[in-house]
Protein backbone atom coordinates (compact mmCIF):
# COMPACT_ATOMS: atom_id res chain seq x y z
CA UNK A 1 0.00 0.00 0.00
CA UNK A 2 1.21 3.44 -0.88
CA UNK A 3 2.20 5.28 2.29
CA UNK A 4 0.33 8.41 1.29
CA UNK A 5 -2.76 6.53 0.33
CA UNK A 6 -5.62 6.80 2.81
CA UNK A 7 -7.89 3.75 2.55
CA UNK A 8 -11.53 4.70 1.99
CA UNK A 9 -14.07 3.41 4.46
CA UNK A 10 -17.82 3.53 3.87
CA UNK A 11 -19.82 3.46 7.10
CA UNK A 12 -23.55 2.71 7.04
CA UNK A 13 -25.64 2.84 10.22
CA UNK A 14 -29.17 4.15 10.61
CA UNK A 15 -28.18 5.78 13.90
CA UNK A 16 -26.52 9.20 13.43
CA UNK A 17 -25.17 8.70 16.93
CA UNK A 18 -23.05 5.83 15.64
CA UNK A 19 -21.99 7.32 12.31
CA UNK A 20 -20.89 10.57 13.90
CA UNK A 21 -18.97 8.66 16.55
CA UNK A 22 -17.20 6.52 13.96
CA UNK A 23 -16.34 9.62 11.95
CA UNK A 24 -14.78 11.00 15.11
CA UNK A 25 -12.83 7.83 15.82
CA UNK A 26 -11.49 7.64 12.26
CA UNK A 27 -10.62 11.34 12.27
CA UNK A 28 -8.71 10.83 15.50
CA UNK A 29 -6.79 7.95 13.96
CA UNK A 30 -6.08 9.92 10.83
CA UNK A 31 -4.95 7.02 8.65
CA UNK A 32 -8.34 6.25 7.11
CA UNK A 33 -10.80 8.30 5.12
CA UNK A 34 -14.39 8.00 6.25
CA UNK A 35 -17.66 8.44 4.44
CA UNK A 36 -20.61 7.84 6.72
CA UNK A 37 -24.29 7.63 5.78
CA UNK A 38 -27.47 6.77 7.65
CA UNK A 39 -29.41 5.13 4.84
CA UNK A 40 -28.30 1.97 3.01
CA UNK A 41 -29.61 3.42 -0.28
CA UNK A 42 -27.22 6.35 0.13
CA UNK A 43 -24.43 3.87 0.74
CA UNK A 44 -25.23 2.08 -2.52
CA UNK A 45 -25.20 5.45 -4.31
CA UNK A 46 -21.69 6.11 -3.03
CA UNK A 47 -20.57 2.63 -4.06
CA UNK A 48 -21.91 3.30 -7.53
CA UNK A 49 -19.89 6.49 -7.83
CA UNK A 50 -16.51 5.88 -6.21
CA UNK A 51 -14.25 3.10 -5.07
CA UNK A 52 -14.10 2.04 -1.40
CA UNK A 53 -11.70 -0.31 0.34
CA UNK A 54 -13.82 -1.27 3.32
CA UNK A 55 -17.58 -1.25 3.84
CA UNK A 56 -18.71 -1.23 7.46
CA UNK A 57 -22.41 -1.76 7.98
CA UNK A 58 -24.83 -1.95 10.89
CA UNK A 59 -26.95 -5.12 11.05
CA UNK A 60 -30.49 -4.03 11.83
CA UNK A 61 -31.65 -1.07 9.76
CA UNK A 62 -35.21 -0.17 8.76
CA UNK A 63 -34.91 -0.05 4.96
CA UNK A 64 -32.40 -2.74 4.19
CA UNK A 65 -30.71 -4.92 6.78
CA UNK A 66 -26.96 -5.12 6.98
CA UNK A 67 -26.70 -8.51 5.29
CA UNK A 68 -28.85 -7.45 2.33
CA UNK A 69 -26.95 -4.21 2.01
CA UNK A 70 -23.57 -5.95 2.06
CA UNK A 71 -24.77 -8.50 -0.52
CA UNK A 72 -25.67 -5.64 -2.84
CA UNK A 73 -22.39 -3.93 -2.04
CA UNK A 74 -20.58 -7.09 -3.00
CA UNK A 75 -22.17 -6.97 -6.45
CA UNK A 76 -21.07 -3.37 -6.91
CA UNK A 77 -17.56 -3.66 -5.51
CA UNK A 78 -16.61 -7.32 -5.02
CA UNK A 79 -13.05 -6.55 -3.92
CA UNK A 80 -14.00 -4.24 -1.06
CA UNK A 81 -13.83 -5.94 2.37
CA UNK A 82 -17.19 -6.15 4.10
CA UNK A 83 -17.61 -5.80 7.85
CA UNK A 84 -20.78 -6.16 9.89
CA UNK A 85 -21.10 -4.04 13.05
CA UNK A 86 -23.90 -5.28 15.24
CA UNK A 87 -25.48 -4.91 18.65
CA UNK A 88 -27.57 -7.98 18.03
CA UNK A 89 -27.00 -10.73 20.54
CA UNK A 90 -27.50 -13.64 18.16
CA UNK A 91 -23.89 -14.44 17.48
CA UNK A 92 -24.61 -17.71 15.72
CA UNK A 93 -26.67 -16.30 12.88
CA UNK A 94 -24.15 -13.50 12.46
CA UNK A 95 -21.31 -15.98 12.15
CA UNK A 96 -23.33 -18.01 9.66
CA UNK A 97 -23.76 -14.90 7.56
CA UNK A 98 -20.01 -14.36 7.54
CA UNK A 99 -19.75 -17.56 5.53
CA UNK A 100 -22.86 -17.02 3.46
CA UNK A 101 -22.10 -13.58 2.10
CA UNK A 102 -18.35 -13.59 2.51
CA UNK A 103 -17.93 -11.13 5.35
CA UNK A 104 -14.41 -10.13 6.23
CA UNK A 105 -15.28 -9.57 9.89
CA UNK A 106 -18.06 -9.33 12.40
CA UNK A 107 -17.77 -6.74 15.17
CA UNK A 108 -20.02 -6.48 18.20
CA UNK A 109 -21.23 -3.25 19.72
CA UNK A 110 -19.93 -1.83 21.95
CA UNK A 111 -16.68 -2.08 20.02
CA UNK A 112 -13.17 -1.38 21.17
CA UNK A 113 -11.75 1.53 19.18
CA UNK A 114 -8.21 0.23 18.74
CA UNK A 115 -9.50 -3.18 17.74
CA UNK A 116 -11.90 -1.66 15.27
CA UNK A 117 -9.15 0.48 13.72
CA UNK A 118 -6.86 -2.50 13.40
CA UNK A 119 -9.56 -4.54 11.70
CA UNK A 120 -10.29 -1.67 9.31
CA UNK A 121 -6.60 -1.29 8.39
CA UNK A 122 -6.19 -5.04 7.82
CA UNK A 123 -9.36 -5.13 5.77
CA UNK A 124 -8.09 -2.26 3.62
CA UNK A 125 -4.79 -4.03 3.14
CA UNK A 126 -6.56 -7.18 2.03
CA UNK A 127 -8.57 -5.18 -0.50
CA UNK A 128 -5.43 -3.57 -1.94
CA UNK A 129 -3.77 -6.97 -2.23
CA UNK A 130 -6.78 -8.35 -4.06
CA UNK A 131 -6.82 -5.41 -6.44
CA UNK A 132 -3.15 -5.77 -7.21
CA UNK A 133 -3.61 -9.45 -7.96
CA UNK A 134 -6.60 -8.75 -10.16
CA UNK A 135 -4.62 -6.13 -12.01
CA UNK A 136 -2.24 -8.84 -13.12
CA UNK A 137 0.59 -8.14 -10.72
CA UNK A 138 0.95 -11.85 -9.95
CA UNK A 139 3.25 -13.40 -12.57
CA UNK A 140 2.03 -17.01 -12.39
CA UNK A 141 -1.67 -17.38 -13.33
CA UNK A 142 -2.21 -20.55 -11.34
CA UNK A 143 -0.67 -19.10 -8.20
CA UNK A 144 -2.87 -16.06 -8.59
CA UNK A 145 -5.92 -18.27 -8.69
CA UNK A 146 -4.84 -20.01 -5.50
CA UNK A 147 -4.25 -16.81 -3.62
CA UNK A 148 -7.54 -15.45 -4.88
CA UNK A 149 -9.33 -18.56 -3.59
CA UNK A 150 -7.53 -18.31 -0.28
CA UNK A 151 -8.49 -14.73 0.19
CA UNK A 152 -12.15 -15.15 -0.67
CA UNK B 1 -86.56 -59.32 96.51
CA UNK B 2 -90.00 -58.42 95.32
CA UNK B 3 -88.69 -56.04 92.73
CA UNK B 4 -86.64 -58.80 91.22
CA UNK B 5 -89.66 -60.88 90.69
CA UNK B 6 -91.51 -57.88 89.39
CA UNK B 7 -88.94 -57.04 86.74
CA UNK B 8 -88.73 -60.56 85.46
CA UNK B 9 -92.37 -61.47 86.03
CA UNK B 10 -94.38 -63.06 83.27
CA UNK B 11 -96.37 -59.86 82.80
CA UNK B 12 -93.39 -57.56 82.83
CA UNK B 13 -92.83 -56.02 79.37
CA UNK B 14 -89.15 -56.91 79.63
CA UNK B 15 -90.18 -60.57 79.42
CA UNK B 16 -90.88 -59.86 75.75
CA UNK B 17 -87.87 -57.60 75.24
CA UNK B 18 -86.20 -57.73 71.82
CA UNK B 19 -82.84 -58.91 73.26
CA UNK B 20 -82.00 -61.70 75.69
CA UNK B 21 -82.11 -60.51 79.31
CA UNK B 22 -80.68 -62.30 82.32
CA UNK B 23 -80.62 -61.47 86.00
CA UNK B 24 -77.30 -62.48 87.55
CA UNK B 25 -76.27 -62.70 91.15
CA UNK B 26 -73.06 -61.03 92.14
CA UNK B 27 -71.22 -64.31 91.53
CA UNK B 28 -72.19 -64.18 87.80
CA UNK B 29 -74.74 -66.95 88.18
CA UNK B 30 -77.97 -66.65 86.28
CA UNK B 31 -80.99 -66.13 88.49
CA UNK B 32 -83.63 -65.56 85.88
CA UNK B 33 -83.99 -65.21 82.10
CA UNK B 34 -86.55 -63.61 79.84
CA UNK B 35 -88.23 -65.59 77.13
CA UNK B 36 -85.74 -64.79 74.39
CA UNK B 37 -82.80 -65.74 76.60
CA UNK B 38 -84.40 -69.07 77.34
CA UNK B 39 -85.11 -69.62 73.66
CA UNK B 40 -81.57 -68.74 72.69
CA UNK B 41 -79.55 -70.29 75.55
CA UNK B 42 -81.94 -72.82 77.05
CA UNK B 43 -82.71 -72.90 80.76
CA UNK B 44 -79.52 -71.47 82.17
CA UNK B 45 -80.56 -71.01 85.78
CA UNK B 46 -77.63 -71.46 88.16
CA UNK B 47 -74.99 -71.43 85.44
CA UNK B 48 -72.55 -68.60 85.03
CA UNK B 49 -73.16 -66.13 82.23
CA UNK B 50 -69.93 -66.89 80.36
CA UNK B 51 -70.70 -70.58 80.48
CA UNK B 52 -74.35 -70.29 79.51
CA UNK B 53 -74.01 -67.63 76.84
CA UNK B 54 -70.58 -68.19 75.34
CA UNK B 55 -69.52 -71.70 76.30
CA UNK B 56 -66.55 -70.47 78.25
CA UNK B 57 -64.97 -71.76 81.44
CA UNK B 58 -63.56 -68.38 82.42
CA UNK B 59 -65.16 -64.92 82.40
CA UNK B 60 -64.95 -63.34 78.95
CA UNK B 61 -62.00 -61.07 78.11
CA UNK B 62 -62.72 -57.48 78.91
CA UNK B 63 -65.71 -58.32 81.10
CA UNK B 64 -66.85 -55.37 83.19
CA UNK B 65 -69.08 -57.36 85.55
CA UNK B 66 -66.86 -56.78 88.57
CA UNK B 67 -66.77 -53.03 87.88
CA UNK B 68 -70.54 -52.96 87.96
CA UNK B 69 -70.68 -54.87 91.22
CA UNK B 70 -67.94 -52.74 92.84
CA UNK B 71 -68.90 -49.39 91.46
CA UNK B 72 -72.65 -49.69 91.33
CA UNK B 73 -72.68 -48.12 87.86
CA UNK B 74 -73.99 -49.55 84.62
CA UNK B 75 -71.42 -50.55 82.01
CA UNK B 76 -71.51 -51.48 78.35
CA UNK B 77 -68.86 -53.34 76.40
CA UNK B 78 -68.35 -55.29 73.22
CA UNK B 79 -67.35 -58.87 73.05
CA UNK B 80 -65.92 -60.58 69.98
CA UNK B 81 -66.96 -64.22 70.02
CA UNK B 82 -64.76 -66.25 67.73
CA UNK B 83 -65.72 -69.62 66.35
CA UNK B 84 -62.85 -71.98 66.16
CA UNK B 85 -63.21 -72.67 62.45
CA UNK B 86 -61.82 -69.25 61.55
CA UNK B 87 -65.04 -67.62 60.47
CA UNK B 88 -65.37 -63.89 61.11
CA UNK B 89 -66.25 -63.33 64.76
CA UNK B 90 -69.69 -62.40 66.00
CA UNK B 91 -69.96 -59.26 68.08
CA UNK B 92 -72.13 -58.70 71.11
CA UNK B 93 -72.94 -55.52 72.90
CA UNK B 94 -73.26 -56.43 76.55
CA UNK B 95 -74.92 -54.02 78.94
CA UNK B 96 -74.77 -54.62 82.66
CA UNK B 97 -77.09 -52.68 84.95
CA UNK B 98 -76.68 -52.97 88.74
CA UNK B 99 -79.66 -53.79 90.89
CA UNK B 100 -79.17 -51.85 94.14
CA UNK B 101 -80.83 -52.32 97.52
CA UNK B 102 -81.90 -49.61 99.96
CA UNK B 103 -78.38 -49.33 101.40
CA UNK B 104 -76.93 -48.80 97.94
CA UNK B 105 -75.43 -52.24 97.82
CA UNK B 106 -75.42 -54.13 94.55
CA UNK B 107 -77.44 -57.25 95.01
CA UNK B 108 -77.75 -58.41 91.45
CA UNK B 109 -76.86 -57.40 87.89
CA UNK B 110 -79.20 -57.16 84.97
CA UNK B 111 -77.55 -58.28 81.75
CA UNK B 112 -78.65 -57.39 78.20
CA UNK B 113 -76.96 -59.17 75.32
CA UNK B 114 -77.46 -57.57 71.94
CA UNK B 115 -76.10 -59.09 68.75
CA UNK B 116 -73.99 -56.28 67.33
CA UNK B 117 -72.31 -58.20 64.51
CA UNK B 118 -74.11 -56.21 61.81
CA UNK B 119 -73.42 -52.88 63.53
CA UNK B 120 -69.77 -53.72 64.03
CA UNK B 121 -69.49 -54.84 60.41
CA UNK B 122 -70.94 -51.50 59.30
CA UNK B 123 -68.63 -49.69 61.67
CA UNK B 124 -65.63 -51.57 60.40
CA UNK B 125 -66.69 -50.87 56.86
CA UNK B 126 -66.97 -47.18 57.78
CA UNK B 127 -63.54 -47.22 59.37
CA UNK B 128 -62.16 -48.87 56.24
CA UNK B 129 -63.88 -46.29 54.06
CA UNK B 130 -62.60 -43.46 56.20
CA UNK B 131 -59.08 -44.88 56.01
CA UNK B 132 -59.35 -45.17 52.24
CA UNK B 133 -60.65 -41.65 52.13
CA UNK B 134 -57.68 -40.57 54.21
CA UNK B 135 -55.30 -42.26 51.79
CA UNK B 136 -57.02 -40.67 48.84
CA UNK B 137 -57.00 -37.25 50.45
CA UNK B 138 -53.31 -37.66 51.19
CA UNK B 139 -52.65 -38.67 47.59
CA UNK B 140 -54.70 -35.75 46.30
CA UNK B 141 -52.79 -33.39 48.57
CA UNK B 142 -49.55 -34.78 47.21
CA UNK B 143 -50.80 -34.49 43.63
CA UNK B 144 -51.89 -30.94 44.34
CA UNK B 145 -48.47 -30.07 45.74
CA UNK B 146 -46.88 -31.62 42.65
CA UNK B 147 -49.21 -29.59 40.46
CA UNK B 148 -48.29 -26.44 42.38
CA UNK B 149 -44.65 -27.22 41.77
CA UNK B 150 -45.24 -27.92 38.11
CA UNK B 151 -47.19 -24.70 37.85
CA UNK B 152 -44.39 -22.83 39.57
CA UNK B 153 -41.91 -24.32 37.14
CA UNK B 154 -44.10 -23.39 34.18
CA UNK B 155 -44.48 -19.84 35.40
CA UNK B 156 -40.74 -19.75 35.87
CA UNK B 157 -40.02 -21.12 32.41
CA UNK B 158 -42.39 -18.55 30.99
CA UNK B 159 -40.73 -15.85 33.05
CA UNK B 160 -37.28 -16.95 31.93
CA UNK B 161 -38.38 -17.03 28.32
CA UNK B 162 -39.72 -13.49 28.60
CA UNK B 163 -36.61 -12.42 30.46
CA UNK B 164 -34.55 -13.93 27.66
CA UNK B 165 -36.51 -11.99 25.05
CA UNK B 166 -36.30 -8.86 27.12
CA UNK B 167 -32.57 -9.31 27.60
CA UNK B 168 -32.01 -9.87 23.88
CA UNK B 169 -34.01 -6.77 22.95
CA UNK B 170 -32.51 -4.70 25.72
CA UNK B 171 -29.01 -5.78 24.84
CA UNK B 172 -29.47 -4.74 21.25
CA UNK B 173 -31.07 -1.43 22.15
CA UNK B 174 -28.45 -0.54 24.73
CA UNK B 175 -25.46 -1.59 22.68
CA UNK B 176 -25.84 1.23 20.18
CA UNK B 177 -25.77 4.12 22.67
CA UNK B 178 -23.25 2.25 24.78
CA UNK B 179 -20.98 1.75 21.77
CA UNK B 180 -21.21 5.46 21.12
CA UNK B 181 -20.32 6.34 24.71
CA UNK B 182 -17.38 3.97 24.88
CA UNK B 183 -15.97 5.01 21.52
CA UNK B 184 -16.36 8.72 22.18
CA UNK B 185 -14.51 8.56 25.46
CA UNK B 186 -11.39 7.66 23.48
CA UNK B 187 -11.95 10.54 21.10
CA UNK B 188 -12.60 12.96 23.95
CA UNK B 189 -9.42 11.89 25.69
CA UNK B 190 -7.54 12.34 22.45
CA UNK B 191 -8.96 15.84 22.02
CA UNK B 192 -8.21 16.79 25.61
CA UNK B 193 -4.64 15.59 25.22
CA UNK B 194 -4.41 17.73 22.11
CA UNK B 195 -5.69 20.77 24.01
CA UNK B 196 -3.31 20.05 26.83
CA UNK B 197 -0.37 20.21 24.48
CA UNK B 198 -1.56 23.48 23.01
CA UNK B 199 -2.82 25.26 26.11
CA UNK B 200 -0.31 24.30 28.80
CA UNK B 201 0.78 27.29 30.78
CA UNK B 202 -2.36 29.37 30.31
CA UNK B 203 -4.06 30.48 33.53
CA UNK B 204 -6.54 28.04 34.98
CA UNK B 205 -6.57 25.90 31.86
CA UNK B 206 -4.54 23.01 33.16
CA UNK B 207 -6.77 22.74 36.26
CA UNK B 208 -9.81 22.58 34.02
CA UNK B 209 -8.15 19.99 31.83
CA UNK B 210 -7.25 18.02 34.94
CA UNK B 211 -10.90 18.00 36.02
CA UNK B 212 -11.99 16.95 32.56
CA UNK B 213 -9.61 14.02 32.71
CA UNK B 214 -11.00 13.01 36.09
CA UNK B 215 -14.47 13.12 34.64
CA UNK B 216 -13.32 10.93 31.79
CA UNK B 217 -12.07 8.41 34.33
CA UNK B 218 -15.49 8.41 35.95
CA UNK B 219 -17.17 7.98 32.60
CA UNK B 220 -14.88 5.08 31.84
CA UNK B 221 -15.90 3.40 35.08
CA UNK B 222 -19.56 4.10 34.44
CA UNK B 223 -19.56 2.70 30.93
CA UNK B 224 -17.68 -0.41 31.93
CA UNK B 225 -20.21 -0.89 34.73
CA UNK B 226 -23.02 -0.72 32.18
CA UNK B 227 -21.18 -3.21 30.02
CA UNK B 228 -20.84 -5.59 32.95
CA UNK B 229 -24.53 -5.34 33.75
CA UNK B 230 -25.54 -6.01 30.17
CA UNK B 231 -23.16 -8.94 29.96
CA UNK B 232 -24.56 -10.32 33.22
CA UNK B 233 -28.08 -9.95 31.97
CA UNK B 234 -27.24 -11.88 28.83
CA UNK B 235 -25.27 -14.40 30.82
CA UNK B 236 -28.06 -14.74 33.34
CA UNK B 237 -30.89 -15.20 30.90
CA UNK B 238 -28.64 -17.42 28.80
CA UNK B 239 -30.93 -16.39 25.99
CA UNK B 240 -31.11 -19.61 24.03
CA UNK B 241 -29.39 -22.00 26.39
CA UNK B 242 -32.11 -24.00 28.14
CA UNK B 243 -30.37 -27.33 27.64
CA UNK B 244 -27.88 -29.21 29.78
CA UNK B 245 -24.42 -27.73 29.75
CA UNK B 246 -21.26 -28.11 31.72
CA UNK B 247 -20.64 -24.72 33.28
CA UNK B 248 -18.64 -22.89 35.91
CA UNK B 249 -21.06 -22.30 38.78
CA UNK B 250 -18.99 -19.38 40.08
CA UNK B 251 -19.81 -17.48 36.90
CA UNK B 252 -23.51 -18.01 37.51
CA UNK B 253 -23.20 -16.80 41.11
CA UNK B 254 -21.26 -13.74 39.98
CA UNK B 255 -23.78 -12.83 37.31
CA UNK B 256 -26.58 -13.06 39.89
CA UNK B 257 -24.53 -10.86 42.25
CA UNK B 258 -23.98 -8.36 39.45
CA UNK B 259 -27.70 -8.11 38.88
CA UNK B 260 -28.17 -7.48 42.60
CA UNK B 261 -25.50 -4.75 42.76
CA UNK B 262 -28.13 -2.09 43.26
CA UNK B 263 -29.64 -3.88 46.24
CA UNK B 264 -26.32 -4.87 47.75
CA UNK B 265 -24.76 -1.43 47.34
CA UNK B 266 -22.37 -0.57 50.12
CA UNK B 267 -24.51 -2.04 52.87
CA UNK B 268 -23.80 -5.71 52.40
CA UNK B 269 -20.38 -7.26 52.36
CA UNK B 270 -20.05 -10.27 50.07
CA UNK B 271 -17.62 -12.83 51.41
CA UNK B 272 -16.49 -15.33 48.78
CA UNK B 273 -14.96 -18.61 49.85
CA UNK B 274 -14.76 -20.19 46.43
CA UNK B 275 -13.12 -23.58 46.43
CA UNK B 276 -11.65 -25.29 43.42
CA UNK B 277 -14.68 -26.88 41.81
CA UNK B 278 -14.80 -28.42 38.36
CA UNK B 279 -17.45 -27.35 35.83
CA UNK B 280 -20.83 -28.85 36.68
CA UNK B 281 -23.35 -30.35 34.32
CA UNK B 282 -26.68 -28.56 34.74
CA UNK B 283 -29.29 -26.34 33.16
CA UNK B 284 -27.48 -23.03 33.56
CA UNK B 285 -30.57 -20.85 33.26
CA UNK B 286 -32.38 -22.72 36.01
CA UNK B 287 -29.26 -22.89 38.18
CA UNK B 288 -28.67 -19.15 37.86
CA UNK B 289 -32.28 -18.60 38.86
CA UNK B 290 -31.61 -20.61 42.03
CA UNK B 291 -28.57 -18.47 42.87
CA UNK B 292 -30.60 -15.36 42.17
CA UNK B 293 -33.49 -16.49 44.39
CA UNK B 294 -31.22 -17.46 47.29
CA UNK B 295 -29.13 -14.29 47.08
CA UNK B 296 -32.17 -12.09 46.75
CA UNK B 297 -33.68 -13.68 49.85
CA UNK B 298 -30.40 -13.16 51.68
CA UNK B 299 -30.27 -9.50 50.65
CA UNK B 300 -33.87 -8.96 51.71
CA UNK B 301 -33.25 -10.68 55.04
CA UNK B 302 -30.64 -8.08 55.95
CA UNK B 303 -32.40 -4.93 57.08
CA UNK B 304 -29.36 -2.68 57.46
CA UNK B 305 -25.70 -3.51 57.26
CA UNK B 306 -24.74 -7.14 56.92
CA UNK B 307 -22.76 -9.87 55.34
CA UNK B 308 -23.46 -12.63 52.85
CA UNK B 309 -21.07 -15.53 52.81
CA UNK B 310 -20.84 -17.74 49.74
CA UNK B 311 -18.77 -20.89 49.99
CA UNK B 312 -18.17 -23.62 47.44
CA UNK B 313 -16.24 -26.84 47.69
CA UNK B 314 -15.80 -30.24 46.13
CA UNK B 315 -16.49 -33.13 48.48
CA UNK B 316 -14.54 -36.36 48.45
CA UNK B 317 -17.48 -38.24 46.96
CA UNK B 318 -17.46 -36.00 43.90
CA UNK B 319 -20.37 -33.81 44.99
CA UNK B 320 -20.37 -30.04 44.88
CA UNK B 321 -21.41 -28.20 48.02
CA UNK B 322 -22.60 -24.60 47.79
CA UNK B 323 -23.43 -22.54 50.86
CA UNK B 324 -25.30 -19.25 50.92
CA UNK B 325 -25.34 -17.70 54.35
CA UNK B 326 -26.61 -14.35 55.56
CA UNK B 327 -26.54 -12.72 58.97
CA UNK B 328 -30.03 -11.31 58.54
CA UNK B 329 -33.16 -11.69 60.59
CA UNK B 330 -33.49 -15.46 60.24
CA UNK B 331 -36.55 -17.68 59.97
CA UNK B 332 -38.62 -18.82 62.98
CA UNK B 333 -38.42 -22.58 63.60
CA UNK B 334 -42.15 -23.12 62.99
CA UNK B 335 -41.86 -21.64 59.51
CA UNK B 336 -38.70 -23.41 58.50
CA UNK B 337 -40.56 -26.49 57.33
CA UNK B 338 -42.83 -24.52 55.05
CA UNK B 339 -40.33 -22.35 53.27
CA UNK B 340 -39.98 -24.69 50.29
CA UNK B 341 -43.76 -24.92 49.83
CA UNK B 342 -45.08 -23.14 46.77
CA UNK B 343 -46.93 -20.02 47.73
CA UNK B 344 -45.22 -19.60 51.09
CA UNK B 345 -43.87 -16.12 51.61
CA UNK B 346 -43.08 -13.96 54.59
CA UNK B 347 -42.52 -10.93 52.44
CA UNK B 348 -45.05 -8.12 52.07
CA UNK B 349 -47.58 -8.48 49.27
CA UNK B 350 -45.99 -7.74 45.93
CA UNK B 351 -42.43 -8.33 47.10
CA UNK B 352 -42.29 -12.11 46.93
CA UNK B 353 -44.14 -14.51 44.70
CA UNK B 354 -43.73 -17.27 47.26
CA UNK B 355 -42.23 -19.37 44.50
CA UNK B 356 -38.55 -18.55 44.79
CA UNK B 357 -37.56 -21.29 47.20
CA UNK B 358 -40.06 -23.77 45.77
CA UNK B 359 -38.39 -23.27 42.41
CA UNK B 360 -34.94 -23.55 43.98
CA UNK B 361 -35.97 -26.78 45.68
CA UNK B 362 -37.43 -28.21 42.51
CA UNK B 363 -34.43 -27.23 40.41
CA UNK B 364 -31.90 -28.67 42.82
CA UNK B 365 -33.76 -31.94 43.40
CA UNK B 366 -34.40 -32.09 39.66
CA UNK B 367 -30.63 -32.07 39.23
CA UNK B 368 -30.31 -34.98 41.65
CA UNK B 369 -29.15 -32.71 44.46
CA UNK B 370 -30.40 -31.57 47.84
CA UNK B 371 -31.14 -28.21 49.39
CA UNK B 372 -31.23 -27.72 53.14
CA UNK B 373 -31.82 -24.75 55.35
CA UNK B 374 -30.66 -23.84 58.83
CA UNK B 375 -31.78 -20.70 60.50
CA UNK B 376 -31.90 -18.93 63.83
CA UNK B 377 -34.03 -15.85 64.31
CA UNK B 378 -31.77 -12.88 64.86
CA UNK B 379 -28.64 -14.71 63.71
CA UNK B 380 -29.21 -15.54 60.08
CA UNK B 381 -29.94 -18.27 57.59
CA UNK B 382 -27.81 -20.73 55.72
CA UNK B 383 -28.84 -22.67 52.63
CA UNK B 384 -26.70 -25.65 51.72
CA UNK B 385 -26.91 -27.06 48.22
CA UNK B 386 -25.37 -30.38 47.29
CA UNK B 387 -25.11 -31.16 43.59
CA UNK B 388 -23.73 -34.08 41.64
CA UNK B 389 -21.05 -33.18 39.09
CA UNK B 390 -22.72 -35.09 36.31
CA UNK B 391 -26.39 -35.75 35.66
CA UNK B 392 -27.61 -39.33 35.53
CA UNK B 393 -28.79 -40.13 32.00
CA UNK B 394 -32.59 -40.16 31.93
Amino acid sequence: MNDDYKPKILVVDDEPMVTRTLEGVLRMDGTLECTAVNRPAEGLDHLGKSQFDVILSDFIMPELDGLEFLSKARELQPEASRILLTGYADKESAIRSINEIGLYQYIEKPWHNQQLLMILRNAAERTCLLRRLNNGEGSDGELRQQIWKMLI
Amino acid sequence: MEDVDLIMAEDCPLEHFIDPLSRLDIGRRILRQNRLSTERFGDAGGRTCHEAHFNRDEPCEGCLFQNVVDGGRAERWYLADRDEDGKPPSYYEISLIPVVDEDGKVTAVQEVIRDATATVAVEQHLIQLSENLGHQTHKLRKDLAELHKAQAALIQTEKLASLGKLAAGLTHEIHTPLGTLVANLDVLRYEINGMKAELTGQDGVSERLQRMEELLELHDMATSRIQTIIRSLREFAHLDRAVMETVDLHEGIESALNLLTYEIKQRIEIERHYGKIPPVQCRPDAMNQVFMNLLQNAVQAIPDMGRIRIATRLEGDGQIVLEFEDDGKGIPADRLEQIFDPGFTSKPRGVGSGLGLAIAHQTITGHGGTIDVRSKPGEGTRFTLVLPLVQEPV
